[in-house]
This record gives C-alpha cells, sequence and structure tokens, in this order.
C-alpha cells in the first residue's frame, strides 16, 4: 500500500520552528493538496517526504515503513519542482529518460517509455529542443513527464503550475489529474492557489504558520471552515467574518438584529459558554434587496466590483464592512440603501476565543453541507 | 543626448589607451625577434625591422634543444592542468553540494592557502621533493602543483550559480555523486570548467622560480627556463634572440587563449554573481 503517514513531524531551522507537531495521514492513491500562505511550511512538508529536506522530530511512514532515515534516492518518489529543474544541457529526451537510465533499463525498454510519455504529454516534435528552447508550458510539461515516467507510487508537486499564465493553469490541471488516474499514485501537491487547490484537490489540507488547521474535501472546506481562518483563506471574495452577540436566539449584528432558527439556537447555546460568537458568512449567501423584508437589516453600498460573471458589491451595516456577490443583472451603484438578508443555511460560527467552528445544526446538515443546500 | 555621445567616446578613447598599453608591448616583442642586433641597437624604438630575417629562430634552434624544451613545458602544464582540474572540481562539488557545518570553516581554511607566498613553501617542497629523488625530473615540478585553493575559488563559484534542484532532481533518481558530477555538474558549468583549465595551463607554462629550482640539465629545461639562459649573468642579453625566444614562448598560450576567449572573460566576468 502506498499511504503516507506523517506522524508528530517538527521541523526546525535552528530556533525557528517551520513546521510542528504536524499529523497528517494521507490515503494510498488520493490526491491531497498542501494548501497554506507563502511561509506556512508546505513546501519543507513535501521535501521532508521526498527526503531533500531532514525531519526534525515525528515519524514519517511510507507503505507503512518508517522513512525518517531512509535517504531520498530510495523512497521511490517522483517530485516535479516549482522552477521545474530540467537539465538545461540535455535535450527533451534525454531530460525525460535521465531517471531510467540511471536504472540502467535496457535501452530498447527506455525508448518505448519515454516515447510514450512522450505522446501521452503531447511533446511529440519537441524530443530534440533543449529545456531554453521551449515555452513555458513545455517546460512544464516536460518536467511533469521526467517525473511520471518513473511511475513512482508517490508522486509529489512543488507549485508546479506557479510560473504558468492563467489559460496555461486551467489546462495544465486537468492534465495533472489525467496523469495520476493514468497510473493511480499517492499524489501530493502544494500550492498557495485555492482553486488549484479545490480543482485537483480529493481533499486539501489547509497549513498556517507551520500548523495543521483542518484536512477535508474541497467542499467541505469550502463550505465548512475549521476555524477563522481557513474561512477568511479560502474564497474570493473571502468569507465575511465578524463580531456578533447571541440575545435570545437573535444575533446581535453592528446594533442590528437577526432572527435566528430554533436550530441555531439550540446549537448555540449548547456550544457557546456567553453571548458573544464570531459569525461568518460567504459572499455568496448574503442576499441583498431593494426594500425591506422580515429579517433584513439596512446597509449602505460603498463599492462595487466587477467580477465578470457577477459583482462584489461592499456594504456598510452599522459599522462594519461586509462583501456580498450579486448577478450582473443589478444595476448597483455606491451610496445605495439596500437591506441584507442572512439565511439560516448559509451562517457559520465561531468561538470567540478559539476561533474554532463551533459546529452545525443537524437540519443544515451538520457537519458535511449537504449539495442541496450548496450554492 | 549629445553629452551621452562625447561621454561614450571618451570612455573608447580610454579603453583603447588601456588596450594599447597592454598590446603594445606583445607586438614589440614579436616584431623585435625578426630584427637584426644592429636593427634593434639603432632604431630601440622603431616597431617594424628594417628587414624581416629568421635568423635568431635558428640561433635558439642551434643553441638549445628547442623541441624538447617544448615538449617538456606542455607536459608539465597538461600534467598539473589535468590534476589540478580534477582536484578542484571534486573539492569544489563538496564544498558547494555536499555541505556540512563544518564546510565553511574548511573553504575558508583552503582559500588562506593561497596567500602563502611561493618563499614560504619553497624550501620545504623542495626538500620533500629532494628526499623523493625527483630532482631534475619533470614530476619533481609537477607534483606540487597538483592542487590549489585558487581552482577550488573559482569553481565553487560557478557551482554556486546551478540550480540546487537540478542536483535534488538527480538524487530522487539515485544518481551517485560521481554521475551527478559528471552528468550535469559539469555539462552546465562547462565553460568555467575550461576556462579555469586554460588558467591553470598558462600558470604552469609561465613558471620560472619553481622549475629552476627543481630543473638541472638543459635536457629538462622549460621555456621560461631556457629564455633566461640567453640573458648573461650581467643581464647583458642578445636582445634580438631573447625577443624570439619570449615570442616562441608566448606563441602557444596565445593560440589557447585566442581559441577559448570568450571562455575565459566570462569566467571572470561572473565569478562571485550568482545565477
Amino acid at each position: 500500500m502506498n499511504d503516507i503517514r506523517l506522524e508528530h513531524i517538527t521541523k526546525k531551522y535552528g530556533g525557528n520552528e517551520v513546521v510542528s507537531d504536524l499529523t497528517l495521514p494521507i490515503r494510498p492513491g488520493e490526491r491531497m493538496i498542501l494548501l497554506g500562505p507563502s511561509g506556512c511550511g508546505k513546501s519543507t512538508t513535501l521535501r521532508m517526504i521526498s527526503g531533500l529536506t531532514e525531519i526534525t522530530s515525528g515519524d514519517l511512514y511510507m507503505g507503512g515503513v518508517r522513512m525518517n532515515d531512509v535517504g531520498c534516492g530510495d523512497r521511490n518518489v517522483a517530485m516535479v519542482f516549482q522552477n521545474y529543474a530540467l537539465f538545461p544541457h540535455m535535450t527533451v529526451y534525454q531530460n525525460i529518460a535521465f531517471g531510467l537510465r540511471t536504472l540502467k533499463l535496457p535501452k530498447a525498454e527506455v525508448k518505448k517509455r519515454v516515447l510514450a510519455m512522450i505522446e501521452t504529454l503531447e511533446l511529440s516534435g519537441l524530443e530534440k529542443r533543449l529545456p531554453r528552447e521551449l515555452s513555458g508550458g513545455q517546460r512544464q510539461r516536460v518536467a511533469l513527464a521526467r517525473a511520471a515516467i518513473k511511475n513512482a507510487p508517490y508522486f509529489l508537486l512543488d507549485e508546479p503550475l506557479s510560473n504558468l499564465d492563467v489559460q496555461l493553469r486551467a489546462h495544465a490541471r486537468k492534465e495533472l489529474v489525467r496523469i495520476h488516474e493514468l497510473n493511480r499514485s499517492t499524489f501530493l501537491y502544494v500550492t498557495h492557489d485555492q482553486i488549484e487547490a479545490m480543482t485537483i484537490g480529493q481533499r486539501v489540507a489547509i497549513l498556517n504558520k507551520g500548523k495543521l488547521q483542518m484536512v477535508d474535501t474541497p467542499h467541505n472546506i469550502y463550505y465548512r471552515p475549521a476555524n477563522v481562518f481557513c474561512a477568511r483563506f479560502i474564497g474570493t471574495p473571502p468569507m465575511n467574518v465578524f463580531p456578533a452577540e447571541l440575545e435570545e436566539s437573535a444575533l446581535v449584528v453592528a446594533g442590528h438584529r437577526i432572527r435566528l432558527s430554533p436550530a441555531w439556537g439550540r446549537r448555540l447555546a449548547s456550544s457557546l459558554k456567553g453571548p458573544r460568537v464570531t459569525a461568518g458568512i460567504r459572499p455568496e449567501e448574503i442576499i441583498l434587496r431593494p426594500s425591506e423584508r422580515e429579517n433584513t437589516v439596512p446597509a449602505t453600498v460603498k463599492y462595487v466590483e466587477n467580477y465578470g460573471n457577477s459583482l462584489g458589491v461592499y456594504f456598510e451595516l452599522g459599522g462594519l464592512e461586509m462583501v456580498a456577490t450579486v448577478g450582473q443583472n443589478r444595476p448597483l451603484s455606491q451610496g445605495d440603501a439596500l437591506f441584507a438578508e442572512f439565511p439560516d443555511a448559509g451562517l457559520s460560527f465561531f468561538d470567540p476565543e478559539t476561533e474554532k467552528n463551533v459546529g452545525y445544526p443537524e437540519e443544515y446538515g451538520g457537519e458535511n453541507k449537504p449539495l442541496h443546500l450548496a450554492k | 543626448m549629445k553629452t551621452d555621445k562625447i561621454g561614450r567616446a571618451a570612455i573608447h578613447l580610454l579603453l583603447l589607451c588601456l588596450s594599447a598599453c597592454m598590446v603594445l608591448p606583445v607586438v614589440f616583442t614579436v616584431f623585435s625577434s625578426f630584427k637584426s642586433v644592429n636593427d634593434i641597437m639603432t632604431n630601440p624604438l622603431r616597431l617594424l625591422p628594417e628587414r624581416f630575417i629568421l635568423d635568431n629562430y635558428r640561433t635558439i634552434l642551434d643553441r638549445v634543444p628547442f623541441g624538447v624544451i617544448i615538449l617538456n613545458t606542455v607536459a608539465i602544464a597538461l600534467t598539473v592542468m589535468g590534476f589540478k582540474l580534477v582536484t578542484s572540481c571534486l573539492a569544489a562539488y563538496s564544498f558547494v553540494f555536499l555541505r556540512n557545518r563544518f564546510s565553511d570553516a574548511l573553504y575558508f581554511l583552503f582559500i588562506c592557502t593561497m596567500f602563502i607566498p611561493l618563499s614560504v613553501t619553497m624550501i620545504p617542497n623542495y626538500i620533500t621533493i629532494s628526499k623523493m629523488g625527483l630532482l631534475d625530473r619533470l614530476m619533481g615540478v609537477a607534483l606540487p602543483q597538483l592542487c590549489d585553493a585558487m581552482g577550488i575559488f573559482l569553481l565553487r563559484q560557478h557551482f554556486r550559480g546551478i540550480p540546487e534542484s537540478l542536483i535534488e532532481a538527480a538524487k530522487l533518481e539515485k544518481t551517485p555523486h560521481l554521475t551527478i558530477l559528471f552528468k550535469i555538474v559539469l555539462p552546465v558549468a562547462k565553460p568555467a570548467v575550461i576556462a579555469t583549465g586554460i588558467i591553470f595551463f598558462v600558470n604552469s607554462w609561465n613558471e620560472y622560480v619553481w622549475p629552476k629550482l627543481v630543473l638541472r640539465t638543459e635536457g629538462n629545461y622549460t621555456l621560461p627556463l631556457a629564455a633566461q639562459a640567453f640573458i648573461g649573468a650581467e643581464g647583458s642579453a642578445d636582445l634580438n634572440i631573447t625577443m624570439a625566444m619570449a615570442t616562441a614562448t608566448l606563441a602557444i598560450p596565445l593560440v589557447l587563449f585566442l581559441i577559448f576567449q570568450k571562455f575565459i572573460i566570462g569566467t571572470f566576468a561572473s565569478s562571485g554573481i550568482k545565477g
């Protein structure tokens, strides 16, 4: 079995703890994403798994075997580097064949496999080119080919798409998933780009300052953020997170009362100590109405951002700034007075002290947001 | 615009003058080697000879075993260059890619040896060589020079410019270090390695003091030693013949320089600059 288990892994550089007490089981054959802002320790984690960086403490198991003291060449991992690390003096063919040649495979076998890989990644005709004669997208595919040809049980990728432009990235994302589905290796992908994480990952691990924040499916990462950091980190524009107070099954936000459903009332009563709470709602869950209705609060438009397929409406609500995304068919401009509605199914609540999510009532799907409730 | 042009012209003029300072003595030497004694003495500052003659070269061939001397010099220079390249490449590779916490201190020690003058090492080296029975042997000249810090310094600078990820990519394929050195590091740093080799060759070619100490018989002489033979003890000399000898000594490294000049200049221009 090609699973990877990180148990209490810590990495220190001098007194500086880059990764602290990371425990993360990765299932065999899954696509796991390590996501986080720069400097969160995600690349260091990947390098510790590859064996290029030593582990300070903790245990790393790959396929059930402890790997801490096994050299990087013996871990049987394939890796794609952020800068691709193509050998500049070798042709595309030689680059892709490098690993197989080191293994001293017969020439005919090497040729067969390299040509097949060149075919798969649409690099035909470029075999004799040097890396400097290739475009960014082609280099990225050569780097992918060089790693994939090993058929290694573990496939590690360190921000492989960060040097590509937006169109190429979308294409390359699909390609990565396709390559993974060809050999089903355990796929570990480091990125700071949430779109990549959501589109490629089967599960996503979010790291911040060397600490694991949450591990879950892209769906739950988005709709069930484990804490305030995850809520703010995922989503463009990010989730609105604001302080509020509970008052007899109603939420008081900047002086305005928003009535909560009985389900939320019960849930919050059982998990909060005091009346203070940190509330969150995704921009697309907020409904902006032109006229007052039951359970709406007045809001003033401050700024409108155009995303092409939608508008981001930044509005003021009793001194708080929030953002809602609405369809393009709404003529909105600065200063417009609107009424905001916060549907119960779209809310999240966090403990104001620990910033951890307090959980969700069963009525709204509990810990897994049901698909029919997701927008 | 205009001041820009004047500035450029001034810079070019300055460069031209500096180049002339470098080139003129060489040109003067070459032309003087075709002059007769009278020619040199009557018009010492004239560049071109009155009449081109080859007598000076003929005299050299008559007075010393010139072919053997060239072979001696080439043999020593090639040996020194070859061994020094091997030792420098291996050491530089270790200093850059096989780092541990002693690497920097060790490297510093190596670099310090560059500042030990020849006059300090001369006598101990001489005693060692003589006890090994290598006096008056070509090997005795080459042996103490097979490794030095200069090459390690130059190559380390270049190896540091190689992205670490190239080495890591190879390590993940379980590539042995020697294979990484020969298949990746050396090809990528080829211009620097060639240039460093040329520098080693030329340094050894021009060396005078150490070969003078070790070599006794004329048949073992190198070119600089043979050239010295044409200068009398009191500094009197047949200038025309000395110039011919200097030209001959100069010719081989000059040709090498012209062939590889692109690499030599490149290696100095980029030492200390990463990437």
